[in-house]
């Protein structure tokens, strides 16, 4: 988080408080627009030299998805043996994507209005069907306890890890923090992981820990799990050599791309003045004599951490991509051993070809699951293995980007888009056993969610980007199962938006009002003309629809939602925070129950008891005239009246302690809103911790608030710590990356980049502070 | 909830004008603001979002990383609107523009009097130091990602935006009570 200047963020508020004021007329509006672009056609790819595969913000992949049209014959009830074919050998896999391929070089006029509305899609009922019980999962039951009582995991499915940047097994911390390094000059942060020991837990000391340092090539970790003796460390590796990143000389301009730019110098001279930099080259640019010394570089608040500069020179330029920067070819593991704490031995290290990893951890087996994107206009298509077939790399079987075995890989009927699912399952404490990975051609995996025995993937539907298709695993053996793809209106906010319980999935999606357009030869197409409303679909084992609710909160979309057994709740916003409790206990016949209005949004529902539900949103702030950081308690132990028990602004909170560097607070928003497990809560010890960043009429802060709660009196806040900040040589403030807390027994942890501070849990005063 | 850039951004390239639309309703009405603050006007404004927005939409092949569409068509907005200013400068528009900008609103209303005065400020900002202004504070990006954007030197964007502020700092009251 870097802290603006008050000059920046004045004039941004300023402006700020214009929007209103300048929206712009109907001409520009997207409906508008897409009667525009009729007719308009569409410039082929202008591109050079050697693409690569990658990813995140700002990367230099030139990975295009390619999408084929097709009249959509969608089977509603799929059988489970037509469904998804196995490819008996690469050749049915290339033939797939080459018919991806050649469509979309046909003519793009045809597409504009040649698309026949989606099948035969309805909303109908499948007749319910009996369905065994299948083991609940109980969300917040206690697991089997320990004679430690420690902070774990905030977790939607009780016996389903998930990873997480801290993980507290009882007797250490696991932490994976940034750090700032200059590498040529320039500021850039890298990453590293540190265990802390904690068997005496008020006396915590620094055990072993591994720096991931910045560089070309490397590895990002993102989060982790511990398995037995074993860490495993989520992640991103990194190569950056094949593509010329810029950045580190003043001077250089890379060339342009004919097809798209105007050179930038020659026309600037036309519009810069004469003290403009760019006039003469070798200006360093002391500014002018105004300038605040150490002017800051702007960043508003939810900008991700800035990506690590690499400190190599420019290199000629190959190929004058669009965007320089990271360029992550794929996500794995690095498996650490770590029953000597002081010492991490490197196991084994995973790789799997894609992104957007999300994984799971089960009685030891790791479900890692990726999306992987073909590169439909790659220079060497003709090798098509290489093109188009995902690799895995293990260590542990010398596997270097091994393509994935033809018999592994399954296509789907619709194959709309050249985007595979990449599925592993690792057995993390048997090393006798192979990892096992499995690619899906045509599911793009949007979200997933598990429970203990299945595995479900929402994806989308080409041609119907306005419904959700979810493909059902099981995963009761090692090898995972397809089951059934259902399909519901609508999409998915996240997880927490699906759940199964007594072998029915349930799921709440938001869907767009459309409307059907007919073009003058006949041909029809679906148009969202805005407008939203919300659902709550029932399927069974079979991924058969036999329930639903539609039409909640017209107008409105979902924030957050949350299952438990036979209910479920739902925030949906637009003004006003309606909390929805659906009764669910006849899944062919979900009823609304109960419905609370209040400004504001809740985006995490957790449970405070099994009655209480604790939200962390965002709330209309009147008196700094904007939304901030929210917390409320709401009772639904009568879900025919749902109850707001307590509410309190962060800021308000904040306030109230009067400390005197934090004035007058203008905005405020907490990671917590939109991380489950951001948020600690200990309702024993009446500890609610989560951070927040605020911004005040003097700069920016992180801050790690520790709040008590109590269903009478509402919240108060029991102890603001406040987080060390660094600077460059800039004079530019970066905020932290880590602002967690946890506990183990009677000790409090608050963990930020380097500094582990720590306190007394029952009454908070401060014990000490390592830095690591 | 989004409907997922990567997936919009690849219908788009297919010639789905629907889902290029949704794309564009993401981002327009930020677009729409850094124009009108760039250009000065609401007619030219919506000229130059409408320009980049068709532009943007034939040339969509050329965005390799979906999720970086706002940037990508930020930038071709920029370059929209430095053409715009271009030909104005030409035909000397330009400064009569700057003499009578367009009040926003008719009631003299202390607070948007005060903006007003930001705003005008900032179209006397030369083009270049002006563009990459509103890139940060209204576009949201930090000078790394505005150098990749506009193909120049992070360093220089610093530059401009330093000698930006404080030009414009006299005009901010102190005390933020707009």
């Amino acid at each position: 988080m870097k802290k603006e200047t008050p000059d920046f963020n004045r004039i941004k508020d300023t402006l700020l408080r214009l929007d209103d004021q300048i929206t712009p007329s109907g001409e520009l509006s997207p409906g508008t627009l897409r009667f525009k672009l009729n007719g308009k056609k569409q410039n082929k790819l202008s591109g050079k030299g050697k693409f690569s595969i990658g990813m995140v913000a700002c990367a230099t992949a030139a990975i295009l998805v390619g999408l084929v049209v097709v009249p959509s014959i969608q089977a509603l009830l799929p059988k489970k043996t037509d469904f998804v074919v196995e490819a008996k050998n690469y050749d049915a896999v290339y033939n797939a994507i080459d018919k991806l391929k050649k469509q979309q070089e046909g003519s793009l006029l045809d597409n504009l209005f040649g698309r026949t509305k989606s099948g035969n899609f309805t909303n109908d009922l499948a007749p319910a069907q009996q369905e065994g019980a299948v083991s609940n999962d109980k969300t917040g039951a206690p697991e089997s306890s320990d004679s430690n009582s420690y902070g774990k995991t905030n977790l939607q499915v009780e016996g389903v890890d998930e990873a997480d940047i801290i993980k507290n097994d009882g007797k250490n911390l696991y932490v994976i923090s940034r750090e700032t390094v200059k590498i040529n000059e320039q500021v850039t942060f890298q990453y590293k992981l540190t265990v802390l020991d904690c068997s005496d837990p008020k006396n915590p000391k620094k055990a072993g820990s591994v720096t991931y340092p910045a560089g070309k090539t490397g590895f990002i970790p993102n989060e982790m799990f511990f398995s037995g003796s074993s860490l495993i460390v989520i992640g991103n590796f990194y190569d950056n050599t094949a593509v010329p990143y810029y950045g580190t000389d003043e001077k250089a301009v890379p060339p342009s791309d004919p097809d798209v730019d105007e050179p930038e110098r020659a026309d600037d001279s036309a519009v810069t003045t004469k003290d403009d930099p760019d006039r003469s080259e070798g200006y360093t640019g002391t500014g002018s004599a105004t300038a605040s010394p150490g002017s800051a570089d702007p960043v508003p608040a939810d900008k991700p951490a800035e990506e690590p500069a690499t400190g190599a020179a420019v290199e000629p330029a190959i190929a004058p991509d669009y965007y320089y920067g990271y360029n992550t070819s794929k996500v794995g593991c690095i498996i650490y051993d770590i029953s000597d704490i002081n010492q991490l031995t490197e196991l084994r290290r995973f790789e799997q070809d894609g992104w957007n990893a999300s994984t799971r951890l089960i009685n030891g087996r790791l479900y890692f699951i990726s999306t992987y994107y073909v590169n439909l206009y790659a220079k060497d298509t003709e090798d098509r293995l290489e093109a188009y077939i995902p690799k895995v790399s293990d260590t542990k079987t010398g596997a270097e980007d091994l393509p994935i075995p033809a018999g592994n890989i399954s296509i789907m009927p619709e194959v709309s888009s050249s985007t595979y699912l990449v599925l592993s399952v690792l057995d993390i404490n048997d090393s006798s056993r192979d990892i096992y990975t499995k690619a899906i051609l045509g599911v793009d995996a949007t979200n997933i969610y598990c429970a203990k025995e299945n595995l479900y993937i929402t994806k989308s539907v080409y041609n119907d980007y306005y419904k959700t298709g979810i493909v059902k695993f099981s995963i009761k053996d090692f090898i995972p199962e397809f089951v059934a793809e259902g399909k519901v209106d609508g999409q998915v906010l996240n997880q927490f938006s699906m759940d199964e319980y007594n072998g029915n999935f349930r799921i709440a999606t938001t869907s767009y009002t459309t409307e059907t357009f007919t073009s003058k030869d006949g041909n029809t197409t679906s148009v969202s003309v805005g407008g939203t409303t919300n659902n709550v679909y029932i399927l069974n084992g079979n991924m058969e629809l036999i329930g639903k609710l539609e039409g909640l909160a017209p107008t409105e979309r979902i924030y957050s939602a949350r299952f438990k057994e036979n209910m479920a709740y739902l925030v949906t916003y637009r003004q006003t925070d309606p909390l929805f409790a659906i009764d669910l206990t006849d899944p062919t016949a979900p009823k609304l129950m109960g419905e609370l209005k209040i400004p504001g949004f809740s985006e995490q529902m957790h449970f405070y008891d099994d009655t209480t539900l604790l939200g962390v949103g965002q709330g209309e702030d009147e008196t700094r005239g904007r939304t901030n950081v929210k917390l409320s308690l709401f009772d639904v132990s009568d879900p025919k009246q749902p109850v707001e028990l307590a509410t309190a602004f962060g800021a308000d909170l904040i306030e109230a302690a009067g400390l005197t560097d934090i004035s007058g607070i203008n905005y405020t928003y907490s990671t917590a809103q939109y991380s489950f497990k951001a948020l600690l809560l200990n309702t024993e010890k009446n500890i609610i911790g989560l951070d927040v960043t605020i911004y005040d009429s003097n700069g920016t802060y992180n801050y790690y608030l520790i709040v008590g709660a109590d269903k009478t009196n509402g919240f108060t806040l029991r102890k603001l710590l406040k987080t060390e900040q660094t600077t460059d040589t800039y004079g530019y403030y970066y905020g932290v990356m880590l602002n967690r807390g946890t506990y183990i027994n009677d000790t409090l942890y608050h963990i930020t980049d380097g500094v582990l501070s720590y306190y007394d849990i029952n009454n908070l005063s401060q014990i000490g502070k390592l830095e690591f | 909830m989004e409907l997922h850039y990567d997936t919009l951004i690849g219908h788009a390239q297919n010639g789905d004008t629907d889902a290029f639309a949704q794309a564009y309703s993401m981002v327009y009405e930020d677009l729409y603001r850094y124009a009108f603050y760039s250009l000065g006007s609401k007619a030219d404004a919506e000229d130059a979002v409408q320009d980049a927005a068709i532009e943007a939409f034939k040339c969509i092949k050329n965005l390799k990383n979906p999720q970086a569409f706002r940037a990508w068509i930020y930038a071709i907005l920029v370059r929209t609107c430095k053409k715009r200013i271009k030909e104005r400068i030409k035909s000397r528009e330009l400064q009569n523009q700057q003499q009578s900008a367009p009040f926003l609103t008719d009631d003299f209303d202390d607070r948007l009097l005060e903006a007003d005065r930001l705003r005008n400020a900032i179209l006397l900002l030369p083009a270049a130091e002006r563009l990459v202004l509103l890139l940060a504070v209204k576009g949201g990006y930090n000078s790394t990602e505005i150098g990749k954007m506009l193909k120049i030197p992070a360093g220089s964007v610093r530059s401009r935006l330093s000698r930006s502020y404080g030009k414009l700092k006299d005009l901010i009251k102190e005390d933020n009570q707009l």
